[in-house]
C-alpha cells in the first residue's frame, strides 16, 4: 500500500462515517501503516481535527464549519458500531444503497443503513443513535412507525419476513439497551425487528462526569 | 473523565432494580467491593450530575430477616392471606428514624432506561425501602440473581386494574421466572389481589 493509497482510503472512510474515531481508524490499518496514517491525518489539507472529545481525537472532512455537537456524537457512535466490535459491520453510503440495492432505493430515503454479513444471510439495518436520551416508550413509538414505513415497501416487505431487515438503537448504557430488547419479547412487540446496541463513549459525551463537586450528598 | 463500574452499577440499580437506596443500603450492599469514602465520592459526582436526588425522610426502617414472609409456586394451595397480612402490619409498630435516601431523577431514567424520576409518596416510603433492603439481601447473597432482577420502573407499564408487581427475576431470554413483592404493610385484599395474579401469570413469588 502506498500514500496515495493510504490518503484515499483514509478519505474514503471519513467520507463514509463524516466524522471518524481516529484510533478505530488507524487500529483497522496493518500495523506498519498506523505511523503514517497518523501524519496523514495531522498533515492532509482535506482532514480537520476535533478536540475535546472524550476516548481519543476525531477527524472529519475540512469544512468552514466545524459540526455540531450532536452530529460528531452520532457519527463517531455509528462509527464505534459499524467498526469497533467484533462483528464488523458497513455503513452505506446513498449512492451504494442505489448500487447494490436498486429495489430499496427511494428519494428521499433516510441516512443510516448498514449491512452486517456477518451470519447467514446479510441483514441490511438501519440505525439510529440516542442523542436526546429519549424514553423508552418514544422509542418504541418511533420504532414501530419507521417499521411500519418500511413494509409499505414491498421489497423491505420481504426483507422484513426473512429477518434481514432490523432497527438497531445505539444507547449509551447496557440497561437501557436490556430495557428496549425486553419490550421486544412482548407479544404486543414482537413482531418488530427491533434491537439496542450500547455505546459507552455515548454515556461520557452525554453526561459528561461533572469536573467540580459541591458539598452537599454524602454517605 | 469518565463514569467509574461502580457508579454505573449504582445508577443501573436505582433505576432498573429499586426506587430508593438509603445510605445505610449503599454502603451495605457494595462494601464488599469499596470503601466508604469511594461511595461517597461516587454519590456526589452522581448528585453532581443531576443522576440522583437526596431527601431526608422520616420513616420507619424494615427489618428483614434472612428468609421471606412467605413463597408460593404453582401447584402449591393458596395462602391463608389474614395471618400473612397481620403478620407483615405488626411489623412497623417501632419508633421512625430520620434516613438520607437516594433516589434516581428523570434524566436518569431516560438514560438507564425505565420511568423513574416520579416522586415516591408518603404511605410508599416503607414499601420502597423494605424492598431496597431485599435488593441488598440480594446482592450481598445471590449477586448473580441480583443481576437478573428488574424493578417495576424498568417494565412496561401494565394495563389499568392490573397489579404490577415489584421486581421480577428474568431469564436470558427475559422472561420472568419469579416474583419478587415488598409486602409493605398490605392488608388482606391486597395480598390476595397480588396472589391471584402470580396464579395466573403462574409465576412463583417471594413475599417480603
Amino acid at each position: 500500500m502506498n500514500d496515495p493509497q493510504l490518503t484515499r482510503l483514509l478519505r474514503n472512510q471519513v467520507a463514509r462515517y463524516r466524522v471518524a474515531s481516529v484510533d478505530l481508524l488507524i487500529s483497522e490499518l496493518p500495523v506498519e501503516k498506523r505511523d503514517p496514517a497518523r501524519k496523514l491525518l495531522k498533515s492532509d489539507i482535506a482532514f480537520q481535527t476535533i478536540h475535546g472529545l472524550t476516548g481519543g481525537g476525531a477527524i472529519c472532512q475540512r469544512r468552514r464549519k466545524p459540526p455540531a455537537k450532536t452530529v460528531i456524537t452520532r457519527c463517531i457512535a455509528i462509527h464505534q458500531f459499524c467498526r469497533a466490535s467484533t462483528i464488523k459491520r458497513t455503513l452505506l453510503m446513498k449512492q451504494e444503497v442505489k448500487r447494490y440495492f436498486p429495489n430499496l432505493f427511494r428519494k428521499g430515503l433516510p441516512a443510516g443503513y448498514y449491512v452486517d454479513a456477518n451470519g447467514e444471510k446479510p441483514v441490511l439495518g438501519m440505525l439510529r443513535v440516542d442523542v436526546q436520551l429519549t424514553p423508552i416508550r418514544r422509542i418504541w413509538q418511533r420504532s414501530v412507525a419507521l417499521t411500519e414505513k418500511h413494509r409499505t415497501q414491498t421489497e423491505f416487505r420481504k426483507l422484513i419476513a426473512s429477518k434481514q431487515f432490523e432497527i438497531t438503537w445505539l444507547v449509551p448504557t447496557d440497561s437501557k439497551a436490556n430495557t428496549i430488547r425486553r419490550v421486544g419479547f412482548t407479544n404486543q412487540h414482537a413482531s418488530y425487528p427491533v434491537n439496542a446496541d450500547t455505546i459507552p463513549f455515548l454515556l461520557d459525551q452525554l453526561i459528561p462526569p461533572p469536573k467540580t463537586l459541591p458539598d452537599v450528598a454524602g454517605l | 473523565m469518565t463514569w467509574t463500574a461502580l457508579e454505573i452499577a449504582l445508577m443501573t440499580s436505582l433505576t432498573c432494580k429499586v426506587r430508593v437506596l438509603s445510605t445505610q443500603q449503599i454502603i451495605n450492599a457494595w462494601k464488599q467491593e469499596h470503601s466508604t469514602e469511594t461511595l461517597a465520592f461516587s454519590v456526589r459526582r452522581l448528585n453532581a450530575a443531576r443522576l440522583i436526588r437526596v431527601e431526608n425522610w422520616t420513616v420507619v426502617l424494615p427489618k428483614v430477616s434472612s428468609k421471606p414472609l412467605f413463597t408460593w409456586k404453582p401447584g402449591q394451595q393458596q395462602p391463608d392471606t389474614w395471618p400473612l397480612s397481620k403478620e407483615a402490619r405488626s411489623r412497623w409498630n417501632r419508633p421512625a428514624s430520620t434516613i438520607e435516601v437516594f433516589q434516581a431523577t428523570n434524566l436518569a431514567g431516560r438514560v438507564f432506561g425505565s420511568r423513574s424520576g416520579h416522586k415516591i409518596r408518603e404511605i410508599e416510603r416503607r414499601h420502597d425501602l423494605l424492598l431496597s433492603e431485599v435488593f441488598v439481601l440480594y446482592r450481598l447473597g445471590l449477586p448473580k440473581l441480583a443481576d437478573c432482577w428488574i424493578g417495576e420502573d424498568a417494565l412496561p407499564i401494565a394495563e389499568r386494574g392490573v397489579k404490577n408487581p415489584d421486581a421480577f427475576l428474568v431469564d436470558e431470554q427475559y422472561q420472568p421466572r419469579r416474583v419478587i413483592e415488598s409486602a409493605g404493610s398490605y392488608s388482606q385484599k391486597q395480598m390476595d389481589t397480588f396472589h391471584e395474579y402470580c396464579r395466573q401469570c403462574r409465576l412463583p413469588y417471594e413475599l417480603w
